[in-house]
């Protein structure tokens, strides 16, 4: 189950960075599908039956926020552009996957798997915006705290107040600029949101799903 | 409904762990089924039931709630 979520996530950040290149790459989002495709044509069979009934929850959230989504941008700006479209295909597939997470692992796998993936993912994207230099190495080092905190978090409850302190900064950079655009929206809500929930899950009791 | 397995897994001498791996299953799902938030299907409660070596009426009984 991990490993197709490992391939369907690659699909996801490939089609994404390379419709800045060429624009129906963007395709390769609908990897983000794949496994569920196999398992309904019976080729993979990595879930039990609670897991299938999860996931089938989560995607059916991930349709209502998608649509949501869309309505609200329709309602606020009318005319469609490239942001909202990655609005639309990025935030719904991290609501299924936040869903699907939290309801399938013990508390303390959700900590552990998201901080590893969450901070892998800044760790990545500064490497690709920047090669190996001293700005990727400095704009790594949330990536590499994250997955610290995760670490941290899971055997020292105390820790995850640090979740909370990281969605505090990072909602306090949000709001202090007035100009709200949806690329920034976006970059709020795929960085607060899973930081929130980490913080909210670390200090429950770890022995339990929801 | 009322679930019964936790008490029959403990009498037979079972952990969580050996019950999911006996019925094709991952632990949490037999976490969830023992505390009644998930309703297994007729095949998952069969296959609790055989390995268990008891009737599935014994590990899930209907209570007056869910018949409204």
């Amino acid at each position: 189950m991990r490993k197709m979520g490992v391939v369907e996530l690659s699909f996801v950040i490939v089609g994404v960075l390379l419709s800045g290149l060429w624009s129906w790459a963007i395709l390769l989002c609908l990897g983000a599908f794949l496994g569920a495709l196999l398992r309904s044509f019976g080729v993979v069979r990595d879930m039990d039956e609670r897991e299938k009934y999860i996931d089938g929850l989560a995607t059916y959230f991930s349709l209502i926020v998608a649509m949501l989504l869309a309505m609200i941008f329709f309602a606020v700006y009318r005319e469609p552009n490239r942001d909202i479209f990655y609005a639309i295909i990025l935030i719904p597939l991290l609501v299924r996957s936040l869903i699907f997470i939290i309801m399938t692992y013990p508390r303390e796998s959700f900590v552990s798997i998201t901080t590893k993936v969450y901070g892998s993912l800044l760790i990545l994207f500064a490497l690709l915006s920047h090669g190996f230099s001293v700005s990727f190495v400095v704009e790594s080092l949330p990536g590499v705290a994250i997955i610290l905190m995760g670490i941290l978090a899971t055997k020292f409850k105390k820790w995850a107040v640090c979740f909370w302190v990281f969605a505090g900064i990072g909602l306090y950079f949000f709001m202090r600029s007035s100009i709200v655009s949806v690329a920034k929206v976006i970059t709020m809500v795929l960085l607060i949101v899973p930081l929130v929930l980490l913080g909210i899950t670390a200090f429950m009791r770890f022995d339990d799903t929801f | 409904m009322q679930v019964n397995v936790r008490k029959v897994r403990k009498k037979r001498g079972l952990t969580q762990e050996e019950l999911a791996r006996k019925v094709g299953v991952s632990r949490q799902t037999i976490v969830n089924v023992e505390q009644g938030r998930y309703k297994p299907s007729i095949l998952l409660a069969l296959k609790i039931a055989k390995v268990l070596d008891a009737d599935v009426e014994t590990l899930f009984k209907l209570e007056e709630v869910d018949w409204r």
